[in-house]
């Protein structure tokens, strides 16, 4: 699964940190979801589109591999 | 999101001076026939059989419950991302230690079988402690 986790955070100015915070996980969590090395749970993607004020769609896009089995 | 089945974060300490005591005497006991003290209990009538001596299970119960408290007091920091390395570690000590079941049930017979059985009472709880904790320590590390 693709995401745009760190180009919104980059166009709201936030450190991995500060959003960490603000969806209360750990700041290496942030990572791992930038990295796409962690698919996040729905609770923390809807977290995440209400900090940036988006639909959790515009954060998070499937792949083809998403299909597979 | 809640984790209902994991315990209190501050009784994860009361967990580490039960079980390290607790595994070093147990070693002690099983490796050197080494006792700190004699519990006698009472007489080998009634419904149960007396152990004769509750020495061994008192350390027996502390590394139990002292592994439980470490294994699952909540960590700092814990969140869904760390939920998912507790899952994983469950997973490989589980496969771990019955590959190394799977190896003495072949291999060892008599004396060698029963001190496996011994240690495996506790082995996948120790496992998943070193795995978990090592899986956090490289997660705490990432950049």
């Amino acid at each position: 699964m693709k995401n745009t986790i760190k180009v919104e955070r980059a166009r709201h100015d936030m450190t991995q940190a500060q959003l960490a915070d603000k969806i209360q996980v750990s700041r290496q969590t942030i990572h791992a979801i930038e990295q796409s090395k962690y698919v996040p749970s729905t609770v923390l993607a809807l977290r995440l589109a209400h900090v940036f004020q988006t639909r959790v769609e515009e954060l998070f896009e499937l792949e083809v591999s998403d299909w597979q089995r | 999101m809640k984790s209902t089945l994991l315990l209190p974060e501050k009784l994860k300490i009361y967990g580490w001076i039960l079980l390290i005591p607790s595994a070093l005497l147990g070693l002690l006991y099983i490796i050197a026939d080494w006792s700190l003290l004699s519990i006698p209990v009472g007489s080998q009538d009634g419904l149960f059989d007396a152990p004769g001596d509750l020495y061994d299970e008192i350390i027996g119960i502390g590394i139990i419950i002292g592994g439980l408290l470490v294994a699952f007091c909540k960590v700092p920091d814990e969140d869904e991302y760390i939920t998912s390395l507790r899952l994983d570690s469950l997973v490989w000590s589980t496969y771990f230690n019955y590959a190394l079941l799977v190896l003495a049930i072949a291999f060892l017979y008599n004396d060698g079988f029963w001190y496996v059985m011994i240690f495996n009472m506790f082995t996948v709880l120790v496992f998943y402690i070193i795995r978990f904790h090592w899986q956090l320590v490289k997660f705490r590390k990432s950049v």
